[in-house]
C-alpha cells in the first residue's frame, strides 16, 4: 500500500525564508521538488546572495574538519543525541581539539611507516653484515649501501669504475645477493671522498639505501642493534597514542557528532535553497507530503508564522500523480521486504504495491527449498540472535526475512520429515506429506512445484488484468488478458493428457490457447505474429522455471545425505562428528544465500512481469539529521 | 547398459545445461559487477540479468528428471 500523498504550495515572505526551512526540516514530512517549473514563469528560482553562498562554504569547510575528526576517532554518529547540539562552547571545545588531534593522528602515522619500514631496513643490514669490510667501523671511513637490480648486470662494474676513479682507488667495493631480484653493493671510503661519491651515485641514478638519520653515523652492528631497539620502543609509542585517540573518541564523541550533525542539518537548508522559487515579495516552496502529516504541517506553520507563510494544496492532476513520491505503507510484518521491493524498483504512486505479496510468497518460497527442521531451527534461532545485534536497516530487514524463511522451512520440514537430512527418519520422524528425496515421490514434488507456480503466475496475471482495468490501458488489458488464457488453455490440455479432464475439452483448450496468443500478439503491434507465440511459448517456461524449488530442495537434501554418509563411512566417531557438522554448516550457509536469491528471481522474473511496472520516486522528505537523532 | 546409458544421459543434460548457464551467467556477472560499482542502485536489475539464464539449467534439471523417470 502507498500513502496518499497531498501536492501543495507554501508562499512566504523573504524574510521568513529561512525560518521556514528550520521548521520544515524538523518536521522532516515534506518532499520538496524544485518550484516554478510548471508556473509559466511566474515563479523563478531563488537567487543565493553573496553572503549565504559564503556562509555554505564556511560550513562546508567546518564539515569537512569535523568529519574528518570523526573518522579519525571512529565516532559513532549515533551518539550526536547525547549531548545538547547548541551548549555553549562546543564549536569552541572542538576547535581546541582540531591542532591535538591533528598531532596526534601525524604521529601516530609516523610511527606506523616506521614499525613497517624498521623490520625492512633490519633485514637488508643483515644481508649486507657480511658485505662490510673492517675499515667501515673506522670513523673516518663512510659506507654507501646500494640495492641493484640483476637485470642491469653492467651496472656493478661502472660503478666500481667511478667510485675507483673519484678515490684514486682507496674504495673498498663489495657485492652480495638480497634476493632473486636485487642485489646489495657497499662502497666504503675515506670520509674526504664521501661528498664526491654522493654526487657519482646521484648522477647514475641508483637506489640507495638510506637509514634514518639516528642509525646512519653508527657501526653496521650498532646500527643493527639500535634498529632492533627502536622497533620495541615504536611498538610501545604507538600503543599509547592509540589509547590517547580512543580516549579522545570516549571524551569527544557525543560532542563531535552533535556538531558533525548540526552542520549538515544547516548545509541541508542552505542546499534546498536551490530548490526554491520566488516571486519579487515572496519565496515559494513546493513539495509533497502524506495526507496524515498535512495537519500537522499547517498547524505547525501558522502556530509560528501566522498569515505570513501559506499553505496552499494543489489539486492532483493526472501528470501530478505519475510524479508523487510514493510512500510504502505496509503492515510491520511485511516492511522487511519494501527494501527488496526498492531494489528492483520503486512502486508507481498510484500503482499496486507488491511488498504485502512479496512478504507472504518469499518466505513461502525460502521453506519449501530448505525444507529441514534442523536446518529451519538453527538457521531461525540464528537470526533472531542476529537481529537482535543489528540497527534498523537494511541488515536486520534480511535477519527478519530469513527468520521468517525459516519458520516455514521448519513447517515444510515436517511435511517432508527432514531433520539434518536423513537423521529425523533414523529418529523415527516420518513425513506427514512424502519423503521428497524418494524417486517414487520424484513426480508428486515436481508437480507440486509446479502448481505453486502456476497459482503464482495466474495471480500475477489477475493483479494486471485488474491494473489494465483500473488504469483503462488497451494494451495491458489485451497482453495479460491473452497470457492468462494461454495459462488456463495450456492447464486444461495438461489435464486432458494426464487424464485428469475428459477428453472433450481438448478442442476447446486450444480454441482457448489460440484466442490467448492471438490478444497476446495483437498487443505486441506488428511484430506480434512472430512475437507473440514466442511470448506464448515463454509463459510455460516461467511455469517450468518454478521447477528450481524441487531443484533446490533436492540438491541441499542429497549434500544432508552426503554429510551423514561420509560421517558414517569415517572410522572415528570423533572425526566423522567434525566432517558431518562440517558439512552440515556448509549445507546450511548455501541453504541460506540459494534459496534467498532464488525466491528473489521468480518474483523479480516470474512474478512481477505480469503486473508491476515500478518506475516510481521514492518520498524523500527533508529531514533534519538531528531531529531523527532525539 | 541401458541404465547405464540413461544416467549418462540424464547427466549430459544437465551437465552441458549447466555449462551454458555458467558461461553467460559468468558474462552478464562481470559486466553486472562493473555496473553496480558504478550504480549502485542497478544492483537489483543485476541480480535479475544474472539469475535469467537460470532457467536453462532448470529446463535441463527438467529433461534429466524425465530422462530418469520415463526412460529409467
Amino acid at each position: 500500500m502507498t500513502h496518499k500523498m497531498v501536492h501543495l504550495q507554501i508562499i512566504g515572505l523573504k524574510a521568513d525564508v529561512l525560518p521556514v526551512i528550520h521548521t520544515l526540516g524538523e518536521l522532516g514530512c515534506l518532499h520538496i521538488d524544485r518550484a516554478g517549473e510548471d508556473t509559466g514563469g511566474m515563479i523563478h528560482p531563488l537567487t543565493v546572495d553573496a553572503v549565504l553562498l559564503r556562509r555554505q562554504e564556511e560550513l562546508n569547510l567546518q564539515l569537512l574538519q569535523v568529519s574528518g575528526m570523526v573518522d579519525y576517532l571512529r565516532i559513532d554518529p549515533a551518539l550526536a543525541g547525547l549531548v545538547e547540539p547548541d551548549s555553549a562552547g562546543l564549536a569552541e571545545q572542538i576547535d581546541q581539539l582540531l591542532p591535538h588531534l591533528q598531532a596526534l593522528v601525524n604521529r601516530r602515522d609516523r610511527l606506523r611507516a616506521e614499525q613497517e619500514l624498521l623490520p625492512r631496513f633490519e633485514e637488508t643490514m643483515r644481508k649486507l653484515l657480511p658485505l662490510f669490510p673492517a675499515t667501515a667501523s673506522d670513523a673516518d671511513y663512510v659506507s654507501f649501501g646500494l640495492l641493484l637490480s640483476r637485470e642491469h648486470a653492467e651496472v656493478p662494474g661502472i660503478i666500481q669504475r667511478h667510485a675507483a676513479e673519484i678515490t684514486g682507488g682507496r674504495a673498498e667495493v663489495t657485492l652480495g645477493p638480497i634476493d632473486a631480484a636485487t642485489q646489495a653493493m657497499l662502497i666504503t671510503a675515506p670520509r674526504a671522498f664521501a661528498e664526491a661519491i654522493g654526487a657519482m651515485l646521484d648522477r647514475q641514478d641508483v637506489a640507495r639505501l638510506r637509514l634514518p638519520t639516528e642509525f646512519d653515523s653508527t657501526s653496521p652492528d650498532a646500527a643493527i642493534a639500535s634498529l632492533r631497539r627502536r622497533l620495541n620502543t615504536v611498538q610501545e609509542e604507538c600503543t599509547a597514542v592509540e589509547r590517547e585517540l580512543e580516549a579522545l573518541g570516549r571524551q569527544y564523541g557525543p560532542a563531535l557528532a552533535a556538531r558533525q550533525s548540526v552542520l549538515q542539518d544547516e548545509l541541508q537548508t542552505y542546499n534546498i535553497l536551490s530548490r526554491l522559487g520566488e516571486t519579487e515579495q515572496t519565496f515559494v516552496v513546493q513539495g509533497w507530503t502524506p495526507q496524515a502529516d498535512l495537519e500537522r504541517l499547517q498547524t505547525t506553520l501558522h502556530e509560528r508564522f501566522g498569515e505570513r507563510v501559506i499553505v496552499h494544496t494543489l489539486p492532483l492532476t493526472e501528470a501530478d500523480r505519475r510524479r508523487a513520491p510514493v510512500a510504502l505503507t505496509n503492515p510491520a510484518v511485511a516492511r522487511p521486504f519494501e527494501g527488496l521491493v526498492h531494489m528492483y524498483s520503486t512502486p508507481r504512486y498510484d500503482g499496486i504495491d507488491p511488498t504485502r505479496l512479496m512478504a507472504l510468497f518469499l518466505p513461502f518460497f525460502f521453506g519449501m527449498m530448505l525444507g529441514d527442521i534442523g536446518y529451519g531451527a538453527v538457521l531461525l534461532g540464528g537470526m533472531l540472535l542476529l537481529r537482535r545485534r543489528f540497527k534498523p536497516g537494511m541488515l536486520r530487514n534480511l535477519t527478519t526475512i530469513l527468520a521468517y524463511g525459516a519458520g516455514w522451512s521448519i513447517l515444510f520440514g515436517l511435511l517432508f520429515g527432514e531433520l539434518f537430512g536423513p537423521l529425523g527418519e533414523e529418529l523415527g520422524l516420518h513425513p506427514l506429506l512424502f519423503d521428497r528425496a524418494s524417486p517414487a515421490h520424484l513426480i508428486d514434488l515436481l508437480a507440486m512445484t509446479l502448481a505453486v507456480g502456476v497459482v503464482h503466475i495466474l495471480l500475477g496475471l489477475l493483479l494486471g488484468l485488474w491494473e489494465g482495468v483500473r488504469g483503462r490501458d488497451r494494451h495491458h488489458l489485451l497482453e495479460r488478458g491473452g497470457r492468462l488464457l494461454g495459462l488456463v488453455a495450456l492447464l486444461l490440455v495438461v489435464g486432458v493428457l494426464v487424464d485428469l479432464l475428459p477428453e472433450g475439452l481438448m478442442t476447446p483448450a486450444l480454441a482457448l490457447l489460440v484466442v490467448g496468443t492471438v490478444l497476446l500478439s495483437a498487443s505486441l503491434g506488428k511484430i506480434g505474429i512472430v512475437i507473440g507465440p514466442i511470448e506464448m511459448i515463454g509463459l510455460l517456461g516461467n511455469v517450468l522455471s518454478y521447477l528450481r524449488i524441487a531443484a533446490i530442495g533436492l540438491s541441499s537434501v542429497y549434500l544432508a545425505r552426503v554429510a551423514g554418509e561420509i560421517a558414517g563411512a569415517v572410522g572415528s566417531i570423533i572425526v566423522g562428528i567434525i566432517i558431518a557438522v562440517l558439512l552440515h554448516v556448509l549445507n546450511l550457509v548455501l541453504g541460506a544465500f540459494s534459496p534467498t536469491i532464488q525466491s528473489l528471481r521468480l518474483h523479480y522474473v516470474e512474478f512481477f512481469r505480469n503486473f508491476y511496472e515500478g518506475g516510481g520516486r521514492a518520498y524523500e522528505p527533508f529531514r533534519y539529521r538531528l531531529a531523527t537523532h532525539e | 547398459m541401458e541404465n547405464g546409458l540413461t544416467a549418462i544421459g540424464a547427466g549430459l543434460a544437465i551437465g552441458l545445461a549447466a555449462l551454458g548457464t555458467g558461461i553467460a551467467q559468468s558474462r552478464i556477472g562481470a559486466a553486472g559487477a562493473g555496473a553496480v560499482a558504478e550504480k549502485p542502485e542497478l544492483a537489483g536489475v543485476i541480480i535479475l540479468l544474472v539469475a535469467i539464464p537460470e532457467t536453462m539449467v532448470i529446463l535441463g534439471f527438467a529433461t534429466a528428471a524425465m530422462i530418469l523417470l520415463l526412460g529409467g
